[in-house]
């Protein structure tokens, strides 16, 4: 082939295939290099194939780039990310040609001229980019659909003339175009400062409601201490009848036994949750320990250490530790003790570990099923259970879950280290 | 087995020879207390060269290494060793204590007659568990750490590992559950017994129930199903007939 292609096909990976590896954080490995040279190679042929159709080679470079990083990354933002790159090398390329089609100025410098714009302009992108947290899907797909849009735009106002060789009007095209991107990037900027404002308010929402609950089981715990206090003075009359009649056995006895019931262990375990500074956790947790003592479910709760904020966002911890003790509360039912035991530790200043283990009767493979079963087939469920479990850690690598059986305790673990994306996300 | 322990309260030290004799005399004659002291530094002279196979300690020592200390000497030395730990604290701090402190099982120091039957159960436990690891005989383990509590996999009950969908993690299956950890599938190094039939998987070749060869995939024991790679299926077909 002449060089004009090797050079075309050069620059095109460069622009796109390189910028997209600097966007997504990929080290470079030979096998990766090879790949994405060879679709490199498939966009630059049929770029020169359909030689006057370029929306092929654009299509296909699309295509090609966000299949190829979504499955390494398996991040849909790779789609986004393909479209804006190509938008942002054809913005840059017109701007420069404007500038030297102005000034006339020689092709060396029309090439420095796109590379410097180019590099500014992918750098503001990532500043841009770095800010977004995970979208939610309804929205990415808007964007994703603004960007295809502006494409075409772009395309029909830009390629077509210039395919005519009319350059003064596709110039001033261009220079309309520069406005209404800038003008797309502001809206973009809003309605993704609006996504994050609702999710916070959503959060927000969340623990209030979970405040509320929280409220609620302090209020039935009072209940339940003045029981309590009810009861002594009723025990003391006892003990003050046995004593007498000097009967010290009967009085062993009563005491044994009076001292094994009157220990409440819900109000035991909700006293340990005073540790916990996170309302939307404290609340889940006192509604899921009342549940199952209502479920005659003994608890043991175990929070020695006062614990501020977790290394991930609390709306998806508060998830996690629901779907976890729903597991725990539906695999102890058979059990003829049932007995649930939570345990929140900080292991170190990096570590932190929150244990769930239930009686079971079952074996690990069957609780694994009992799960799918379940949660397939519940419908008002909102969509919990192990795969749900699964999704959520696809987005925290700094969380660790193991799940087993060891004699009769099903255990679940649930480690989550300091990550330094996450590391902020609660302060 | 042998059991060691460590207590600096002659009442209570007492008390537990008395309760472990009492339990061998009726349940276990194969066990006996190879060393009894108040000093850890005896105790730990005593590890280097015997075998102890149970260790009860008391965390409150009179002494500058107290019984957290010893544990961790002995967990360095010993990674199966069963730890009971004695302590006035901790009510109610089962979890803590065994993530924190990676002990096996904990008394507290109660009534006389409570402590007899805690020994008791924990002896029983501890017996359990330490004629498991006779029978297995295979010191082959797989050590998965958790906090500070180390959970030993025995090697046959593992299926598979693969490549977990988090970056840079494993994943095990094994017949009693599922773990992650952080490593690469080329740093096990298991034996024989295990072969890498995809990039991504290493299986255990003893717990495979069929290998349907047509469509390139390994049913194991528990049911799960693993891909095998073309360019593997001759070697594992070889694998397998060895």
């Amino acid at each position: 082939m002449d060089s004009p292609f090797w050079a075309f096909s050069l620059l095109n990976y460069l622009i796109v295939f390189g910028s997209l590896f600097y966007l997504l954080h990929i080290r470079l490995t030979i096998k990766l290099l090879a790949f994405t040279l060879l679709l490199n190679t498939c966009i630059a042929a049929s770029a020169i194939y359909c030689a006057p159709d370029h929306w092929v080679a654009l299509i296909l470079s699309v295509l090609l780039s966000g299949i190829f990083f979504y499955y390494i990354t398996k991040k849909s933002i790779a789609f986004l990310h393909s479209i804006v790159i190509l938008l942002l090398a054809v913005l840059v390329e017109y701007a420069s040609l404007l500038l030297i089609e102005s000034l006339h100025l020689s092709i060396i410098l029309h090439a420095l001229l796109v590379a410097l714009l180019f590099t500014s302009a992918l750098y503001a992108y990532k500043k841009f980019t770095n800010k977004m947290t995970i979208l939610p899907l309804k929205i990415e797909l808007l964007l994703i659909l603004m960007a295809i849009i502006t494409f075409i735009v772009f395309y029909v106002t830009i390629f077509i003339p210039l395919n005519k060789g009319d350059i003064s009007l596709s110039l001033f095209n261009l220079s309309l175009l520069l406005c209404y991107s800038i003008f797309l990037f502001v809206t973009a900027k809003i309605l993704l400062q609006v996504v994050r404002k609702e999710s916070m308010l959503q959060q927000k929402e969340l623990v209030q409601e979970s405040f509320y609950e929280y409220t609620m089981q302090l209020e039935q715990m009072n209940r339940e201490i003045q029981q309590v206090q009810h009861d002594y003075s009723n025990i003391l009359v006892a003990i003050r009848g046995y004593i007498e009649v000097e009967n010290l056995e009967g009085l062993k006895h009563y005491f044994e036994k009076m001292i094994s019931t009157t220990q409440s262990p819900s109000i035991r375990s909700l006293q340990q949750l005073e540790h916990i500074k996170l309302l939307e956790l404290k609340g889940l947790l006192s509604a899921k320990i009342v549940k199952a003592h209502n479920l005659s479910i003994h608890m043991n709760v175990e929070i020695p250490n006062t614990i501020e904020h977790f290394f991930i966002e609390s709306i998806d911890l508060v998830r996690l530790v629901g779907i976890l003790f729903d597991n725990a509360t539906e695999a102890s039912i058979q059990h003829q003790a049932p007995q649930i035991e939570l345990a929140i530790l900080i292991i170190s200043e990096n570590q932190q570990l929150i244990v769930i283990r239930n009686t079971t009767v079952q074996s690990y493979v069957n609780l694994t099923k009992l799960f799918e079963e379940n949660y397939s087939t519940k419908r008002n469920n909102q969509g919990l259970g192990l795969y749900n479990v699964q999704q959520l850690l696809k987005q925290y690598p700094n969380i660790t879950l193991n799940t087993y059986v060891e004699d009769e305790w099903f255990v679940q673990e649930l480690l989550i280290e300091r990550g330094e994306e996450y590391a902020n996300s609660n302060m | 087995m042998r059991i060691a322990i460590c207590e600096d309260d002659t009442f209570y030290q007492n008390l537990i020879v008395e309760t472990i004799k009492n339990y061998a005399l009726f349940q276990a004659p194969s066990i006996h207390i190879a060393s009894c002291t108040n000093q850890p530094s005896s105790l730990l002279k005593e590890m280097a060269h015997t075998q102890i196979d149970c260790y009860i300690l008391d965390i409150e020592l009179n002494s500058s290494v107290n019984g957290l200390d010893i544990a961790q000497a002995i967990r360095q030395q010993d990674p199966l060793a069963h730890i009971i730990f004695i302590t006035t604290h901790a009510q109610y701090l089962t979890l803590t204590f065994k993530y924190k402190l990676a002990a096996l099982d904990f008394i507290m120091k109660d009534s006389p007659a409570q402590i007899q039957t805690d020994i008791t159960e924990a002896l029983q436990a501890a017996f359990t568990k330490y004629r498991q690891l006779g029978m297995t005989d295979q010191t082959k383990w797989f050590q998965i750490k958790i906090g500070e509590k180390v959970k030993n996999i025995a090697l046959g009950d593992i299926y598979f590992f693969e490549t977990a969908s988090q970056p840079h993690k494993i994943q095990l299956h094994e017949r009693n559950g599922c773990y992650s950890f952080y490593g690469s599938l080329k740093e096990l190094d298991l034996g024989d017994d295990f072969f890498r039939c995809h990039k991504s998987i290493l299986v255990h070749l003893k717990n495979i129930k069929e290998v349907n060869f047509k469509e390139r995939y390994i049913i194991m024991e528990n049911g799960s199903h693993c891909t095998v790679a073309f360019r593997s299926l001759k070697a594992l077909q070889k694998a397998l007939n060895k």
